[in-house]
Order: structure tokens, then sequence, then C-alpha cells
């Protein structure tokens, strides 16, 4: 009966159940507060695609698909939101030729949660979405001319759709490293034949590519080359997220879904590989509690979990194995 | 509009019937209601026909052939059929707004998957014009008029009818030399022909499980009854060119298997039956019209 | 235009592959490209709850065909066994309560609502975010091949939800198998009362008549290839899709397309009503599985 009990204070009276927790510096799933979920993050589990990553923290469970398309750049000059001012004035003989990069969506889809219902995506889908967005294009994490194949004629799509499989809570973290992780994939581009070469011919080894087959552009077709080795694609930047959420006047690393709906504010901080912040987005607020050295230490956390997301990273792409990582200085493998 | 609800005594009745061999109407399990066909109605398509069932059920589909490009996904010689079926929402009250949506989804992919592909029997490389260029497309819409249940069924039959009664103008295709081809339309209506394997277009047989026994051709009343619901597509030779099983209900493995046979052998002595009706009317028609006289379409005021 | 998602380009394509003119031996061959014989269905894994915030999930993959099924119950079942204790503490936050559901005023049974949705990133061709009609006709085909197996009666007016998602597609017809076999153990999962367990199967029908094009060769070559990959269904003539509940002896659906003479399908059903035995054991390996987790304490 007493887990009867807890489970109704619970229900009725969620931020008191929350409150006496946290007091005690430990959070009702047994985490201490600066402490990170278990992260798993598998790469290259899907051949349809041309590059993809699961990554799981906690509950959480996204999935990264990446497809890769041919289209025709725009003519027009791309909008603020595409790239940045400085960039377009920088590089402006081709900014206007290889205007699409990746085309990042995030689907929280009902299969997730029962929050979520089908059709179009909901408010927190897009703004997912548009976070991700914003990470890849104004932090310049692609170069815009890997990506032409001919210019003003043909330049290449990355179609990335993120999909929510389990939801419980930080979404974003998980979203953008999927992101990342299907980015860096140098999962082969799966062709339709031949079937029996489909052996990887590429090491696996660093540094951070995604392959596009080679292509020849002629008279308006683009065509792949199956036997030519793929070109590849680098990443200049590295970025991975960190969310925290402000309850009680405590910061949490990692929010569960029921510490996200409670959170007074919610902080998320992006940093990339040098230790150089991408974007910080805080939402919430009006408790006066997210003073400046509440700020310095959530960007003190982001740094220590980039260390340990970075070399989850690394030895996933290495050893081509499941890697996670337990908690902030806690690390073990596990063999897929 | 609520679905229409069936009491459990009308059930009852209905059940008992079909185990009894004697249905409300007076037919047996595997009886046909009086079929109705016209072919020709629509002088703006490539060809139409009407199919009715008894008082009911009345389909009216139409058959436009037009140009179109050529998929580069195949081999690049290949016509293409596409389907499309409506429910007018003056069939049925249950039909109105968006009613129909779910409907009108299941019966043009139930079409769709029968016709397109090798056991549609049309001969899709005759369709194509130009290789790797433009083709016929033959675009089959079906309207719903009036629903009295096994609706599927009248779709195949008006559908075969219609496909008896397109004509395709004839080409004439230009080889320019260096790759380059073009084609001339003839204007000639004599010279339309048939899309050759029409007659292999297979129909439809839709069997409704009752109780431990089947029937074919149900009432609205008896779809309320029915358990599981097969759809066997059939041609003239026989073959089978498409299984599906709807509805909410299981069926035994080997009652499947006598429905499958029974559904096969229907469906031929009716893909017959049907042939000799059309060609009859045909010859007929070209009989009288060699001879002057004026034949009427009796449109829709036949049956 | 969709304005609720990042917006690409107008148009896009997959590059153009110079595939080569001519099958590969194997594919042309006998026997099978990952050395399977006809009758062989590929490898399954099965594992229920991975999605935690589900009432009932599970997931299952056919050699390279994934895919994930979560069950939600918007409506506690009062009827319900208590084998399961999972279903006396559900889930936080599961909502509660019928739903209302606006297509109808009054069911006294149970309304199965299924959803089959192809990640856009699962096929070799990108798919669109929104359900295309193949998408919805195979979520009619999941409710209807589910429906027989669920108790439906017990829960009027109540609405089940079954999401199904494909990750990756290596053949559709086992995408549509792997999705019934894996929505009925999800269902199972979730402690809903079932009559059986609805395992499905996939097979194509291939003849020889497009490897070797004389129309005049007999059906006598045609084979049967159980859970055929995408690389095989190229050259099918025909598929079969058949889902079946052993313990009942019920086949609660069958898909068929493609031409083939009467005996070659009943032949083909026969096979995969054979199949769907074996697959029965793979599912209830994973429930036990399930229950035993149970058991143990949660973290």
């Amino acid at each position: 009966m007493a887990t009867d009990n807890a489970d109704v204070f619970r229900r009725i009276q969620p931020h008191e159940y929350f409150r006496r927790f946290i007091e005690q510096n430990v959070r009702p799933d047994g985490r201490q507060l600066h402490k990170f979920r278990k992260t798993t993050l598998n790469v290259g589990a899907i051949s349809t695609a041309n590059g993809s990553a699961m990554v799981r923290i906690g509950g959480t469970t996204v999935i990264c698909g990446i497809k890769a398309e041919v289209a025709e750049p725009k003519i027009s000059t791309p909008d603020e939101g595409f790239l940045d001012p400085a960039h377009v004035q920088a590089h402006s003989s081709y900014a206007t030729q290889h205007a699409y990069i990746s085309v990042p969506n995030v689907e929280l889809s009902p299969i997730c949660s029962p929050k979520f219902r089908s059709g179009p995506p909901s408010e927190q889908a897009q703004v997912a979405s548009e976070f991700l967005n914003k990470i890849i294009k104004i932090s310049k994490v692609l170069s815009l001319t890997d990506l032409c194949i001919e210019p003003s004629k043909a330049v290449w799509v990355l179609y990335a759709d993120v999909l929510c499989l389990s939801y419980d809570g930080n979404v974003l973290d998980a979203s953008l490293l999927a992101l990342v992780s299907a980015l860096l994939d140098p999962g082969i581009m799966s062709l339709p034949y031949p079937m029996a070469n489909r052996a990887p011919s590429v090491s696996n080894s660093f540094p951070p590519l995604v392959q596009l087959p080679k292509v020849t552009y002629s008279e308006g077709i683009v065509r792949a080359l199956a036997d030519e080795p793929v070109t590849r694609l680098t990443l200049y930047r590295i970025p991975v997220s960190t969310t925290l959420s402000l309850l009680a006047k405590r910061l949490l690393s990692d929010p569960s879904d029921a510490e996200e709906s409670l959170a007074d504010e919610q902080v998320t901080v992006t940093i990339d590989e040098r230790g150089r912040l991408c974007h910080i987005w805080k939402v919430g607020g009006g408790s006066n509690t997210a003073t400046p050295d509440v700020l310095k230490e959530c960007i003190q956390r982001a740094r220590a979990r980039y260390g340990d997301v970075k070399g989850m990273v690394e030895r996933a792409f290495k050893e081509r194995r499941v890697v996670f990582v337990a908690s902030v200085g806690d690390e073990t493998e596990m063999d897929t | 509009m609520p679905a229409p609800l069936i009491s459990p005594s009308e059930r009852d009745y209905i059940t008992k019937s079909v185990q009894a061999n004697l249905r409300a109407d007076g037919r047996t399990r595997l009886d046909y209601r009086q079929i109705v066909l016209e072919t020709g109605l629509i002088s703006q398509t490539s060809g139409s026909a009407r199919c009715r069932l008894g008082e009911g059920t009345d389909v009216l589909v139409g058959v436009k052939v037009e140009i179109g490009q050529v998929d580069i996904d195949s081999a690049g010689n290949r016509g293409k059929v596409v389907c499309n079926v409506e429910c007018s929402p003056s069939a049925s009250q249950q039909f109105e707004g968006r009613g129909a949506d779910e409907l009108n989804n299941e019966l043009t992919q139930a079409l769709e998957r029968v016709l397109n592909g090798a056991q549609g029997g049309l001969n899709l490389e005759k369709l194509c014009i130009i290789q790797g260029q433009q083709c016929w497309v033959v675009y089959i819409d079906a309207i719903i008029l009036d629903s009295a249940g096994n609706l599927l069924d009248a779709i195949f039959i008006a559908t075969r009818a219609a496909l008896f009664n397109t004509r395709v103008p004839k080409t004439i295709v230009q080889d320019l030399g260096d790759g380059q081809f073009e084609f001339e339309l003839l204007d000639d209506v004599e010279s339309a022909e048939r899309i050759e394997g029409w007659d292999h277009v297979p129909i439809g047989i839709t069997l409704n499980k009752i109780g431990s026994r089947y029937i074919i051709d149900a009432t609205p009343l008896e779809e309320l009854c029915t358990e599981a619901k097969l759809v066997v597509a059939v041609n003239r030779k026989g073959h089978l060119c498409g299984l599906q099983k709807s509805a909410d209900g299981g069926i035994e493995p080997s009652l499947l298997t006598e429905m499958v046979q029974t559904a096969k052998s229907l469906g031929q002595s009716l893909i017959k039956q049907l042939d000799d009706q059309l060609e009859r009317e045909e010859i007929d028609f070209n009989a009288r019209r060699a001879r002057g006289e004026h034949v009427e379409k009796l449109g829709f005021f036949a049956a | 235009m969709d304005r609720k998602r990042i917006a690409g380009p107008e148009l896009s394509v997959p590059p153009l592959f110079d595939k080569p003119q001519i099958v590969p031996q194997e594919l042309a061959g006998e026997g099978r490209p990952d050395g399977r014989s006809p009758e062989d269905v590929r490898p399954i894994f099965l594992k229920t709850g991975l999605i935690n915030q589900a009432n009932g999930s599970a997931y299952i993959e056919l050699g390279n065909t994934k895919l994930a099924c979560a069950v939600y119950v918007l409506f506690f079942p009062t009827h319900c066994s208590s084998a399961f204790p999972r279903l006396i503490t559900p889930p936080p936050r599961c909502s509660y309560g019928p739903r209302q559901n606006k297509k109808q005023t009054f069911s006294n049974m149970g309304l199965l609502n299924c959803e089959f949705k192809f990640a856009s990133f699962s096929c070799s061709k990108r798919r669109g975010n929104q359900r295309d009609s193949q998408e919805k006709e195979y979520s009619q085909i999941l409710s209807e091949a589910l429906a027989p197996a669920v108790r439906l009666e017990l829960f009027p007016k109540a609405m089940i939800d079954v999401f199904v998602t494909v990750l990756e597609n290596d053949g559709t017809a086992s995408c549509l198998a792997g999705a019934i076999t894996a929505a009925s153990v999800a269902i199972a999962d979730a402690g809903l009362e079932m009559i059986d367990q609805v395992a499905a199967v996939s097979a194509v029908e291939r003849s020889h008549h497009l490897v070797f094009p004389q129309r005049t060769q007999s059906f006598a070559k045609d084979q049967i290839l159980m859970d055929a990959t995408s690389a095989e269904e190229k050259l099918e003539t025909g598929t079969l899709v058949v889902s079946y509940m052993p313990s009942a002896n019920e086949v609660t659906h069958v898909l068929q397309t493609g031409e083939t003479e009467g005996p070659v399908t009943v032949q083909a059903i026969e096979q995969c009503i054979d199949a769907c035995s074996k697959i029965y054991t793979v599912m209830s390996a994973a429930l036990v599985e399930s229950l035993k987790e149970g058991e143990r304490p949660r973290v």
C-alpha cells in the first residue's frame, strides 16, 4: 500500500513530490541532480538511408535517417534564416547557387507518447526542427560548396528526418546527437546492385564523413556512378547540446519528461568540439533564478558533458559498436 | 450520420437463411442479382459502362486515354493505368462530407492492385508510343451512383465492360533520325483500336462469410452480418489475379481454399456470360448501323 | 505547402544509378542471394517494452526489415485479467477515460485504430511525411488482421490505438507481415485480452517468365520464396501476405497480388500457414521474456 500512497501523492501534488526529492539532492529515478541518464549510440543501423544513427537517453529514443537527393539550387537570394549575412557576403559568388544544405525535421509522432496526436507536426516538433535547422545553418556545420554538384544546376539536398520512437524528456539533446552522428555516419550509400559486393569498402576511421555517391552531371541529368568511390562530406564543427531544467531553484541535468513538465525554466547549451558556444536557448523565467552564475554553471556542465559524448561518438565509429555513457565520468561499453 | 445498425433478430434471420441456402430475396447462396450492363454512355470518354445489380447498386465507369510521360523508373516502354473510385454523396447518407474517404481509398486500392501490373491483363507495352518518352495513360474513373451492397464486384464488371468499349486513337511514329522521334495522332475514329489484352482483364468476386457458409453479391443487410469478406480476382483463363480478405473476422484454412475454388469457377463463367453478351450486342449494333438504322442508346433509362 | 516543417526545395530527385542491364546471377538462379532455401524465413528478432511510454510495445527485425509498434489503450480496461500486473499500475501520465470518438456516436465494441507509417528514410526512395494511400490501406489491413484476435467486445466505446513505424524496408510485403506480428505482440504486452496471437508472414511468387521472357512457358517453374527481400521482390510476379492464428486455426488476413493458377496460391497459403506456426513460437518466447522482466525490480 505504501507504494500506492506515493503514487497518489505524485499524481495529486507533483510539485511537492519532486521538491521533497530535490531537497535531498536526488531525483525520483535515483539520479543525483547533475547526472545524465544512460546514453546509447548506434550508428549506421539503417541501410536504406545514406546515414543513420539511433540515440537513447534513458527512456527517450530517437532515430535520425538521412536521405540525399538532387535538386536545382535557388536562384533568388536565400532568405535571412537560411544563411547568416556575413557568410553571404564573404562567398557571394556562390552563395546563391548552393542554397539548400540540409532539411532537418523532427517528428514527434503519436507512437512515442500519448501526448502527441497524429496529423501535422505539433508546436513542440516545430520548435525542435527549427532548433536543429538553426544550429546546422548558422553554426556552419556543413560547407555549402561541398554539396554542390554543378554550380547553378544541381546541388545535393540532405533530408534529415529525426523520428522520436519513445519520449521521456530531453528530446533536443537526443535529436541533435542523432543528427550529428548520422551526418558523421560513414555508412555506404546503399546501391541497388550488386548485392554481393555490399561489404563496406571504406575504412571506418574518423574524421567525420558522410558519404554521397560520386555523380556526374550532363544535360540536366545527374547520374550516380555505382563503381566509383563515394564523395565525402566534412563536418566543420561538431555541436553537442546539453539541456538543464531549473526546478525548485536547483539545476537538473538531462530532465525527464516529468521533470520537464514541472520545470520553471529550461536552458539548452550547445557547444562545439573546441568548447566554443554555438547556441544557447532558454525558455521560461520570471522566478529570478537564472542568474549569470547559474548560466555559467550550465555552460560548465555542458563542457563536461561534451567530453563524454565526444568519446562515445568516436568510439562508436571506430569500433562500430553500441557505446554508451552511463553518466558523467563513468563510462562503460557494450558489444552490439 | 452513424453507421447503420442491425438488430439481433435481423442478424439471426439472415444467418439462418444463409444456412438454409434460401436468402430473403429468394436467391440461393451463390446467385447473383440481375446484372444490367450498358456500354458507351458517355461520348466524352474513350469508353464507358454502367453496371447495375438488381434494383440497388449502380456504378458508372469512364475510361479516358491520354498522352503522358513514361516513368523513368521502369524499363521506359510501358503505359500506365490510373484508377480512381468515388462514392457519390447521393448514393448513401454515410458518404456525405468526408464520410466516403476511407471507402474511396479502399476501393481504389483494390481496383488498382488488380489492374496495375502483369495480372491486369492489359498489354501495357503496346500503350507505349515512343520508348522512354511518351505513352498512353489509361485513366479509369468509377463513380458509385447508388449503393446497395457488393460495390466492388459491380466496379469490376463495369470496368471490364468499359475497357471493352474503349478505343485508343492510332498513332504513327516518325523516325527523325539521331534518336529523335515524332508521332502523329490519327483523327479517324474508325481506325481507333481496342487496348490489347482487354479480354484478359480480371473481375473480382466478393464472398461474404456469414455463419459457417458464404454468399456472393450481398445486400446491405447481409453485409452487416458479414464476419469476413474475401475478394478474389479471376481472369478469363481461370487464373487467380488477386486475393484479399477484409472485414473483422477470420476464415478457417479449409474454408478459405473452398472459397477460392468457388470464386474461380463462378468468375470464369460470369466472364464468359458477360463477354458473350457484350459481343452479341456489338455485332447487333454494327449490323444495324451497316443497314443505316439509327441505334439509340438507352442510357440511364435502361433496365 | 507544408508550413509546419522545414521546407526543402520544391522538387528533388534521387540520383540515377547506372544499373547493370543483366540480372545478377544469384537472383536469376534457383538459390537465394543470402543462402536461404525458398521456404526459409529470415531470422526474427522480437522484443517487447522498448517504448516505455506506451501501454504495450514491440520491436521486430526480419533480416534488414525493422519496425516498431506501440499500443496505447486510452481506456482503463476493467475486465482485464489480473495476470498482467503491469496494467494495475499503468505508466505515469497515461490518459484515462474513453477517448471521445468523433466518427461514431456509439459502438458497443471497442475500436481498433491502426496507423501504419513508413519513416521517410525507410525505403529506397524517400517517402513523404504525410500518410499516402498505401499507408492508409496498410493501416486498414492491419486493423482487419488483428480485429479477429482481440476481444473488442470487452471494451465498449473505447479506442485502442496501434501505431506502427517502419524504420527500414527490406521487402514491402515483409513490412506488412512484420507489422501484424509486432502489433499482435504489442497488444498482448499491453495486457488486452486476446483469443490468440496473430502471426503473419509474406511470400513472393516468382515465375521464370521475367528471367526468361518466353510467354509460353508453363507455370510449373513457379517458385514460392518465403519472406522475400526487396531485391527479390523486384523480380516477383506476385506477392502474398497471410496472417494466421495458430491455436484458433483461423486465417485472419490474406492479401495476394499477381496472376497465378489457383493451385500455386493455395500451396503458397499452406506454406505461409506453416511458417506462421514457427513465428508463433518466437512471439510466445518474446512475451514470456517480457513477463520475466516485469518481475525484476525496475531501475
